[in-house]
């Protein structure tokens, strides 16, 4: 006798079975078997793996300028960060702030950049900036950051609840005031998973370093390419891959450190309250 | 409260000033009569914009570029509306985990992922071309934005559609492309949008495995910085801008930019 199903559907295991099959031989099995060869003496494309070594992190581990590569590379991707909050902060209130035909076209405006080709950007920045400095590069970092930034923050600004803003008003409190008391303090959340997108971002940035470092400017990024296409060490390559790996995981899941502070600060005033409650009760 | 108003309004202006300003110097300078780019220009000229129609590198370039980003969308798509078709429906205890699995190849840098490509794909000899590794890895980086459309668009849908479809009698392959499909036609218009740009502007995976039969666009247009500094670039850059003025009004008439991001 046939078990009669609960619920009418034909999406069956094979929806998940081929794409993660893809997914699998596409993308995982690369991925570890790049964590696999950092392990290894490397000795040449297609030849065989030398024997197991600590060598390729060694390399990088002992060695005071790979140090200062990863510091400049989060160095400037934290500092783009801030540049692309306080820049981009304004014009993200501004657009929940105006009527809707202009926020079209301010919204189309401001993420115009993001659709055009991000060598035609950079070309543009090019021609305005010479590379090969520290000032192009960040300048690249925030150009590219920005508008993800604007997009982001325009959710959380949006979600303020006008009433509350208006109650601040009616109450007497200036714009200035009414903004850092109610507006702001509510963003914040968005504003650190705003931050924390560029950041991590810039810090796997690419092309940006690619182009406007002009091959002065050594990042993460330029110096994992620079192992693996041009000198062909692909062991220290995926050794440097990895260590980049960790960094970046660190830095995209540290916005949970925030989260995790503010989830027990919610949970301390709560406590808070319930003491001084049960407390008041008691003297009565 | 008029001071802040003013200066609110400089701050926006040059906010705007600095995202623009790139752009405005690519198709100013398209214009400019000399052979190298210079800032700000010198004389008029349209034969910029002539050279670039018909340079014939850069045509071929183009065309690699969107044969590669139509087969990677196509892939990502099928694929990516499966998984969230699949998240969808399923109760899963596993669920979380084949989540993060399918976002991670853009949670990892997608430099990591070249370079585990290209190194992976030594095992293979010659068993691949050159233009089917990068539509297959390019499909990779892409489905985690069809998937995040899709399911967006897959959140607020009644299951209750497809049982009616169901129980009236419709063979499940009906259902799928008669009814649920197309209640989910905007998430996935949506993800192929998205994930076409992601793969025509695709150059950190390029750059690890260029060869010479694969010149894409982002590599074509990257070469000519480096060697040649010629306002050439900036007439086809030019048209670049024009084309994503023209898709993103388009899109923000038909979906709505928000829904993207």
């Amino acid at each position: 006798m046939r078990r009669e199903k609960d619920t009418w559907s034909y999406v069956n295991i094979w929806y998940l079975i081929i794409p993660l099959a893809y997914v699998t031989f596409l993308f995982l099995i690369p991925i570890f078997k790049m964590i696999y060869m950092s392990f290894f003496e490397f000795q040449g494309v297609g030849k065989a793996l030398g024997v197991f070594t600590w060598h390729n992190y060694a390399r990088f581990l002992m060695d005071l300028y790979y140090w200062k590569v990863l510091g400049l590379t989060v160095g400037l991707s934290f500092l783009s960060a801030v540049i692309c909050a306080v820049m981009g902060y304004p014009v993200a209130y501004h657009l929940c702030r105006v009527n809707a035909k202009a926020k079209h076209i301010l919204t189309a405006l401001s993420i115009l950049p993001l659709w055009v080709p991000i060598t035609v950007r950079l070309f543009g920045l090019m021609s305005l900036v010479e590379t090969g400095t520290l000032l192009a590069v960040e300048l690249g970092l925030v150009y590219c950051g920005l508008p993800y930034m604007i997009m982001i923050l325009t959710g959380p600004i949006g979600n303020v609840n006008r009433s509350v803003e208006e109650a601040s008003y009616v109450c007497g409190a200036g714009f200035w005031t009414t903004f850092f008391r109610i507006t702001f303090p509510l963003t914040i959340p968005g504003l650190v998973s705003g931050f924390m997108l560029v950041f991590a971002l810039n810090t796997a940035a690419f092309v940006v370093p690619v182009t406007l470092g002009n091959g002065k400017i050594i990042t993460m990024t330029t110096l994992i390419q620079q192992q693996a296409t041009y000198i062909y060490d692909w062991g220290f390559a995926a050794a440097i891959s990895v260590i980049f790996l960790i960094v970046s995981m660190i830095i995209s899941n540290s916005g949970k450190l925030y989260d995790l502070w503010q989830a027990r600060k919610a949970a301390r005033s709560e406590k808070l309250l319930r003491t001084a409650v049960r407390g008041e009760g008691e003297n009565l | 409260m008029k001071l802040t108003s003013l200066a609110g309004k400089l701050a926006r202006f040059l906010v705007y000033l600095f995202l623009l300003s790139p752009l405005l110097v690519v198709v100013i300078t398209a214009f400019s009569d000399t052979n190298r780019v210079v800032f700000p220009p010198r004389g008029f000229t349209l034969r910029w914009f002539e050279r670039a129609v018909h340079s014939a590198e850069f045509n071929s370039s183009l065309l690699l570029s969107i044969r590669i980003a139509v087969v990677s969308v196509v892939i990502a798509c099928v694929l990516g509306t499966m998984v969230s078709l699949w998240f969808w429906k399923s109760n899963s205890r596993a669920k979380g985990i084949f989540e993060s699995v399918f976002l991670s190849p853009i949670i990892i840098p997608t430099i990591i992922s070249a370079v585990a490509f290209l190194q992976y794909f030594v095992l293979f000899g010659g068993l691949f071309t050159n233009y089917w590794k990068l539509c297959l890895t390019y499909a990779v980086i892409q489905m985690p934005y069809v998937i995040r459309t899709v399911t967006a668009n897959l959140v607020g849908l009644d299951t209750s559609f497809e049982e009616a479809s169901l129980v009236l009698g419709a063979s499940p392959v009906r259902t799928l492309f008669h009814v649920t499909l197309p209640c989910i036609r905007q998430g996935i218009v949506g993800g192929a949008v998205f994930s076409f740009v992601v793969a025509f502007d695709e150059c950190v995976i390029i750059l690890f495995m260029k060869s010479a039969k694969t010149v894409t666009f982002p590599l074509r247009l990257y070469s000519y910085i480096t060697e040649s500094f010629t306002p050439l670039i900036s007439a086809y850059s030019t048209l670049f801008i024009i084309v994503a003025a023209a898709v993103i009004y388009l899109v923000e008439k038909k979906i709505g930019l928000s829904k993207l991001y």
